[in-house]
């Protein structure tokens, strides 16, 4: 049986040991994935707890034919929607189309300058891509930290999403290219 | 084969596809200096994105949330157990002393009565002195602001203010002497 499952039921069971593995397991992925998405470490930590409380309030509806990972990230992503309407920030809808989809994607002739150069040190990238991250559409956003903070895999954040992989596919493919064009053009206006 | 797509480079960078797709865009990799350079330039964003710093959690997080969802609230049969543990110990623990020491229970409970009764006595009359004292000191200052507010009343409508201060000053000196004197008497007739 999964390990995740055997936790959930031993905590239905009233075994207090069980979700708080669960907590130490989870804690780390919930809160690097909030804190980018909230932009504040103190709130990010305050969402990731409501959302444990979340889980563990509704534990018992919990299905166990879906993955408990995804279940989890479904609550916390739900949790920092609420949060963003609560301070009316703008929330955009995953179906929102941009100028960029799928394998339309523009297919970026690499010019002389390119927005990532291969002598950079890689450092220097994720301080740029820290700068512009920001500048994702909230959609975006979410699945590229997903993708490459959380490690979730296509299938995991389908489910979390509730759209098939292509689309899922397609939203983090547009959000790194987004992300070098705003790199690129960064260090045109610097 | 034509050029890439970028989904096809993010997925081939990302190990996202089958044996056979990944050999034919090798293939064309080989001979495509463009695909190449723009392959080369994402796998460094990727590598970036994957190794982007991580959040800080406080050691005790996990003790925080679990205080939230399981707060220490002792329910009532605990509270029972512990009562009926500390009962039966205590029982126990005469029923050790009689059967160890031989002596009989009854002297035991006149020993402890010879020694708690006097001080429970002791006690008692402390406590009602207590009480006593603080409500004579409740009286006194009661009748004391009474009488100050209603000279103060009467001395506003007669006396100029160079004089009403004076008066207010001697009352003061007065009350204060007037405690002192009153402290003594309630001292009960106990000597000091």
């Amino acid at each position: 049986m999964n390990e995740d499952i055997e936790l959930v039921q031993k905590a239905l069971q009233g075994e207090k040991r069980a979700f708080e593995m669960i907590i130490q397991k989870y804690q780390s992925p919930l809160v690097n994935y909030i804190g980018r998405m909230v932009k504040e470490n103190e709130l990010a930590r305050d969402i990731t707890q409501d959302v444990f409380i979340k889980a563990y309030s509704s534990l018992h509806s919990f299905r166990q034919e879906y993955k408990f990972k995804t279940w989890l990230f479904k609550i916390a992503s739900n949790s920092v929607i609420d949060y963003w309407r609560k301070k009316k920030i703008d929330v955009f809808s995953i179906d929102q189309q941009y100028n960029l989809d799928g394998d339309s994607v523009p297919f970026q002739i690499p010019s002389k300058n390119p927005s990532v150069d291969k002598t950079v040190e890689l450092h220097e990238v994720r301080e740029r891509i820290e700068e512009v991250l920001d500048k994702l559409p909230a959609s975006h956003k979410e699945l590229f930290v997903w993708r490459h903070i959380n490690d979730l895999s296509y299938k995991e954040m389908a489910e979390i999403k509730g759209i098939p992989v292509g689309t899922i596919k397609n939203r983090v493919f547009q959000a790194k290219e987004m992300l070098r064009k705003y790199m690129e053009k960064d260090r045109w206006d610097a | 084969m034509g050029c890439l797509t970028i989904a096809q480079i993010y997925l081939f960078i990302e190990n996202e596809l089958a044996v056979d797709e990944v050999r034919k865009i090798q293939r064309h990799l080989s001979t495509c200096a463009k695909c190449r350079n723009a392959v080369e330039e994402r796998r460094v964003l990727v590598q970036a994105a994957d190794t982007l710093p991580q959040f800080e959690l406080p050691p005790d997080f996990t003790e925080q949330v679990m205080a939230k969802i399981f707060p220490s609230r002792i329910p009532l049969r605990v509270w029972i157990r512990a009562a009926a543990g500390g009962l039966s110990a205590l029982t126990f623990a005469f029923f050790l002393f009689y059967v160890l020491s031989g002596k009989n229970l009854a002297d035991l409970f006149v020993s402890i009565n010879k020694f708690l009764l006097p001080a429970l006595r002791t006690l008692s009359i402390g406590v009602v002195k207590a009480f006593k004292l603080v409500w004579h000191l409740i009286n006194i200052i009661g009748q004391f602001f009474d009488f100050a507010l209603k000279s103060f009343g009467k001395l506003t409508t007669i006396l100029s203010p160079e004089v009403q201060i004076g008066i207010v000053t001697l009352t003061l000196i007065a009350s204060t002497l007037i405690f002192l004197t009153v402290r003594k008497k309630l001292m009960f007739g106990e000597k000091t």
